[in-house]
C-alpha cells in the first residue's frame, strides 16, 4: 500500500462521515412480511421436506438479494442470482399436498414476487443512483454483502451512470475485500452496517460512507474494537451521523420490521449433520473429525482437525502470488484455499497413485494392512485416549491421542519414524515384516512429495497466465491442470473457519458442498 | 556504495535536539522525507512509540504496547526505526564495552561449553575452558578448538580477542559478525548519516540488534521500499531500518523472525535485549507470551481478523492480575481511531 494512501487511512479513520438512506419500498416490505408470515405457517420441520425447504430456501434468497444489491426482479441476471419464478410451479403443487394451512402465506408471498416483477425497478438503485448523481469526486467504491453477486451489480451501476449521463467507477467489493481496499473519498454500501465487519465504520476505507438499507430492517452497528479500560488509551474518532428517508414507488406504511441478521442466508446445520457420518464405521470409508471451512460462494468444505493433514492455498502479496502447502490448523479466514472441484478424492493422492503406477495397488494395501487394524483398535477402545493408554502400554512411543488421529488417517502416510512405526505394527500384530512395510511406506511419501510438486508446479504456471484480481474480487477462481496432473481444481477465499467438530467419512473430506440453508 | 552493517548511534547531533525527558525523540527525522513528504503524524507517533519502546528495553523494564491501527502497513518498520534510532542514542556501542559484556558473558559459562571461535576470517565450533593467569601474569581466556580426528588445541586469548569468542547460546541475537560484509546500502551514506548523526561507516559496522520485527518477511518487504530522503542524500527506509532474517553472524540492527521461530525464545532471553516488534495479530497470539520479560510492541490493524481475540487476549493478561497497567508518556500523540493498550509485565 503506498505510504499517501496509508495516511489518508489515518486521516479517514480519524474524521467519518456516515449518511443513512433509510429507503422505504412497501412491496418489497409487503414481500418480505409475507415470506416471514410463510416461514412462520410452515414450521421448523418443514426444513425435512424436500419442496417446502426448496421454496423457503428460494423465497428467503429472492429477499436477501434484493434487500443487499441494487438489483431487482426483472433484472436480466436475476436468473443467474435466484432462479425463476415458473421453476418453482411443481413444487408449490407438491407443499400444497403436505402443508395445507400454510399455503396461503406461500401464495401471498409468490402474489407480492409477482408484483414486483411486474414493476420492475429497485428502490436501493433508485435512491443511490440520486446520490450518485449528485457526488463530486470520482473516487467511489461499492460494497455488497455478497461477492456472487458483484458483476450483475457493476453492469446495474453502470447501466445507472448512462441512464443519469454521470461518469463513475462502478468497482463493487465484497467484504472481505474492506481490508485492504481504499482509501476512496465515498464509500456506498447497500444494506445494514450490521452485516459487515465491525472495521467497516470501526476502520472505515473512505471519508464518506453512504448506507442504503430499507427502513423495515433493524440494524444495529457493532461496537468498535477498541483497548478499553485500565491500560487503555483510545482517542475517539471524530465522527458526523446523520440520517435521510427516501421513499420509493409505491411506499406504503411500514410493515413488521425484521432483524438485519434474520436475512442472511445461514450455514444449513441439518445439511452438515446430514453429512456428519456418526453412525457410519466403514473399514473402507473410516470416520474422521473435521472441521467445516466456510468457502466464497456459500460453500462449505469438511478439512481434517487434527490429522496433521495439510492442503494447497494460494498467498496473494501485492501483484505476486505463491502457492504454499499449509498444515489445515494454519488455514485460516481470507487464506485462498485450493480444492479439488473435478473428480473425486485428494488430488495429491490421486497423483501420487499415477507416479507410484503399477505399485500403487501393492503399496496402498500395505498402508491399508496397519492402518484398519489401527482404526479397529480405536473403536473397539471408545477413544483414542484409551487405545493411546494400551499402545503405550505396549511400548509404542508417542501414543497420544491427537497422534492415533493423525496415524488413522487416509491423509496420513505413516509415523515420522522408525521405531514408533515398527512398535506399531508389533503392538497391532501386523502379520508383515515391518521394515519392508516401512520401505513402502516410504515410496508412497516419496510419490506424494513428486506429487506435490508437479501440482505446485502446474498451479504456479496457470497462476502467471491468470488475472489475480479477479480472485481478490471475486473469491474463486478454477484452474485447469493438465492432463494427468490434476484435473480441475478451484481456489476458494476462506469466509470462515468453524470451531465445532464433525465426525465426518473421510470420502466427504476435502469435497466442497452447498451452504446455503 | 558502502557495505551495511548494523545501524549504530547518531551521537554526532545535540542530545538535547534529539530527546526529550519522556524519552521520545522529537526531532530526529525532522528534514527527512518520506515519499516526498515530512513524517505524517501517524509516522511520527509510531516512531516515538518504537523510541520509547527502546528507552524502556534500554532500562530493562519489561513492558508491553499494543497498537491497534486503521492499517497495519508501515507501522512495524516504522516502530523499530524509533527503536534503532532511540536506542543508538541511549546506547552508543563502543569496542571496550562490547568485550566487558563478552568478558561477562563468558564469565557466566560452564567450562566446557561450547562456543564459536573466530580466528582469521573463519568459525570454529570450539569450547570455552575457563581463564588462567600466564607467566606474565596477565589472565587469558582459554578456548579449546576441536580437531579433526579428535581432541584439539587449546588456545590462550589474550584481552583484546574476547570479541572473537562467541557464546553459542546467545550468538543468533548479540554477537559479531562472521563477516563485516552485508547488503549494500542501497541509497546514499549522507541519508544514513543524516538520520543518525554519525559517519556512516561508524554507524554500518557495530554489531547489535536492537529491534526484532516477528512476522512474515513478505510483509514488511514492500514497506521497506519507502523512498526517503534528506538535504544531502536519497536512499529507502530498508537503508534506515536494516533488516535482515535472523541467523548467526549477521550484522544488522534490526531482524525479522517468524512467530514460531525458536529464535524469539533466544531473543527473550539474551543479555541486551532488543524492541521485539509482534507484527500483526496472529504473530501477537503466536508470539507475546514467548517474548515475556521482553518490551514488546504488538501493530495489529483493527480490520485483521485475529485482531479481536487479541485485543481479549491482552486485557484478559491485565484482568488476571499477573500484570499492571501502564501509561503512556505525554510526548506521544495518539491519531484519533487509534486504539493504544499499555501493560507493564
Amino acid at each position: 500500500m503506498q505510504f499517501g494512501h496509508v495516511a489518508k487511512l489515518y486521516d479517514v479513520a480519524g474524521d467519518l462521515e456516515v449518511i443513512r438512506h433509510e429507503v422505504a419500498a412497501g412491496l418489497f416490505a409487503d414481500f418480505s412480511q409475507a415470506v416471514t408470515d410463510v416461514v412462520i405457517a410452515a414450521g421448523d420441520d418443514a426444513a425435512d421436506d424436500e419442496a417446502w425447504s426448496t421454496l423457503l430456501r428460494y423465497l428467503k434468497k429472492l429477499r436477501f438479494v434484493l434487500s443487499s444489491t441494487p438489483l431487482w426482479l426483472a433484472h436480466p441476471s436475476r436468473h443467474h442470482c435466484v432462479g425463476t419464478l415458473a421453476e418453482h410451479e411443481r413444487l408449490i403443487r407438491d407443499a400444497e399436498l403436505t402443508r395445507p394451512a400454510a399455503m396461503p402465506a406461500l401464495q401471498r408471498a409468490f402474489a407480492y414476487a409477482d408484483q414486483m416483477h411486474n414493476e420492475g425497478s429497485s428502490e436501493l438503485r433508485a435512491a443511490a443512483g440520486e446520490v450518485m448523481g449528485e457526488l463530486s469526486t470520482s473516487s467511489v467504491a461499492f460494497l455488497i454483502k455478497s461477492p456472487r453477486y458483484r458483476t450483475c451489480v457493476e453492469g446495474t451501476l453502470r447501466s445507472e451512470c448512462g441512464r443519469r449521463k454521470i461518469d463513475l467507477p462502478t468497482t463493487v467489493l465484497a467484504p472481505s475485500q474492506l481490508r485492504t481496499a481504499g482509501p476512496y473519498d465515498v464509500l456506498i454500501v447497500f444494506g445494514p452496517t450490521m452485516w459487515y465487519p465491525p472495521h467497516l465504520l470501526g476502520s472505515p476505507r473512505a471519508q464518506t460512507i453512504h448506507v442504503f438499507a430499507h427502513d423495515w430492517i433493524r440494524d444495529s452497528e457493532p461496537p468498535r474494537l477498541r483497548f478499553s479500560g485500565a491500560g487503555g488509551h483510545d482517542v475517539a474518532p471524530r465522527r458526523r451521523d446523520r440520517s435521510q428517508r427516501r421513499v420509493g414507488a409505491g411506499a406504503r406504511s411500514a410493515a413488521v420490521s425484521v432483524e438485519g441478521s434474520d436475512l442472511l442466508p445461514s450455514i444449513d446445520i441439518r445439511r452438515l449433520r446430514e453429512l456428519s457420518s456418526s453412525g457410519s464405521q466403514s473399514e473402507a470409508d473410516p470416520v474422521v473429525e473435521a472441521r467445516v471451512f466456510v468457502l466464497e460462494g456459500q460453500k462449505g468444505v469438511f478439512l481434517g482437525s487434527d490429522d496433521g493433514s495439510s492442503r494447497f492455498t494460494i498467498e496473494l502479496e501485492g501483484r505476486d502470488a505463491s502457492v504454499r502447502r499449509v498444515p489445515v490448523s494454519q488455514i485460516e479466514e481470507g487464506t485462498f484455499l485450493v480444492l479439488r472441484t473435478e473428480g473425486s478424492g485428494d488430488y495429491v493422492r490421486t497423483m501420487a497413485d499415477r507416479i507410484l503406477a503399477g505399485r500403487g495397488a501393492t503399496l496402498r494395501s500395505a498402508q491399508e494392512r496397519w492402518k484398519q487394524p489401527l482404526r479397529f483398535m480405536i473403536r473397539r477402545c471408545g477413544s483414542k485416549r484409551q487405545a493411546g493408554r494400551v499402545l503405550s502400554a505396549l511400548a509404542v512411543p508417542q501414543a497420544t491421542p491427537g497422534n492415533l488421529a493423525r496415524w488413522a488417517s487416509p491423509e496420513n502416510i505413516c509415523t515420522q519414524d522408525k521405531t514408533t512405526f515398527v512398535a506399531l505394527t508389533r503392538a497391532l500384530e501386523v502379520e508383515y515384516d515391518p521394515e519392508v512395510m516401512w520401505h513402502q511406506m516410504h515410496e508412497i511419501r516419496a510419490a506424494h512429495t513428486a506429487a506435490g510438486a508437479a501440482i505446485k508446479n502446474q498451479l504456479l504456471e496457470r497462476i502467471q497466465e491468470a488475472d489475480l484480481g479477479e480472485l481478490r474480487a471475486d473469491g474463486v477462481m478454477t484452474f485447469t491442470l493438465e492432463a494427468g496432473v490434476g484435473g480441475t481444481l478451484t481456489a476458494f477465499r476462506v469466509n470462515q473457519v468453524g470451531t465445532e467438530t464433525w465426525e465426518v467419512d473421510s470420502s466427504q473430506v476435502g469435497q466442497p458442498f452447498e451452504l446455503d440453508a | 556504495m558502502s557495505q551495511a552493517g548494523p545501524i549504530v548511534s547518531a551521537a554526532g547531533k545535540n542530545a538535547s535536539d534529539r530527546t526529550r525527558p519522556n524519552g521520545v525523540s522529537r526531532q530526529v527525522l525532522d528534514g527527512v522525507l518520506f515519499d516526498g513528504k515530512p513524517l505524517p503524524p501517524f509516522g511520527q507517533f509510531l516512531h516515538d512509540v518504537g523510541a520509547w519502546a527502546a528507552v524502556a528495553a534500554h532500562e530493562k523494564r519489561s513492558l508491553h504496547v499494543g497498537l491497534l491501527l486503521p492499517t497495519d502497513a508501515y507501522a512495524a518498520v516504522l516502530v523499530a526505526l524509533g527503536a534503532a534510532v532511540r536506542r543508538s542514542d541511549l546506547a552508543p556501542l563502543s569496542g571496550g564495552e562490547d568485550a566487558a559484556r563478552r568478558l561477562d558473558q563468558l564469565s557466566r559459562l560452564e567450562i566446557g561449553e561450547p562456543v564459536w571461535f573466530l580466528d582469521r576470517g573463519r568459525k570454529y565450533k570450539a569450547f570455552y575452558e575457563g581463564t588462567a593467569a600466564g607467566s606474565d601474569g596477565v589472565v587469558r581466556t582459554l578456548v579449546r578448538t576441536e580437531g579433526h580426528g579428535g581432541g584439539g588445541l587449546t588456545r590462550h586469548l589474550p584481552a583484546e580477542r574476547i570479541l572473537d569468542v562467541v557464546p553459542a547460546s546467545e550468538a543468533a541475537w548479540e554477537d559479531l559478525p562472521l563477516s563485516q560484509k552485508g547488503v549494500a546500502l542501497r541509497g546514499s551514506p549522507e541519508l544514513v548519516e543524516a538520520v543518525f548523526g554519525r559517519e556512516v561507516n561508524a554507524v554500518l559496522t557495530v554489531p547489535r540488534v536492537d529491534a526484532v520485527v516477528v512476522g512474515r518477511k513478505a510483509v514488511v518487504v514492500e514497506d521497506l521500499d519507502l523512498p526517503c530522503s534528506s538535504a544531502s542524500g536519497e536512499g529507502h527506509l530498508c537503508d534506515l531500518v536494516r533488516l535482515k532474517e535472523a541467523g548467526f553472524g549477521s550484522s544488522y540492527r534490526s531482524r525479522w523472525i517468524s512467530a514460531r521461530s525458536t529464535n524469539l525464545d533466544e531473543v527473550a532471553s539474551a543479555t541486551h535485549r532488543p524492541v521485539v516488534v509482534l507484527n500483526g495479530a496472529t504473530n501477537h497470539l503466536d508470539g507475546f507470551y514467548r517474548a515475556h520479560g521482553c518490551v514488546t510492541v504488538s501493530v495489529m490493524g483493527a480490520a485483521e481478523p485475529q485482531s479481536m481475540e487479541a485485543v481479549e487476549d491482552l486485557q484478559s493478561a491485565l484482568f488476571m492480575g499477573t500484570h499492571r497497567p501502564g501509561e503512556l508518556p505525554d510526548g506521544i500523540r495518539v491519531p484519533p481511531g487509534v486504539s493504544v493498550f499499555v501493560m507493564e509485565t
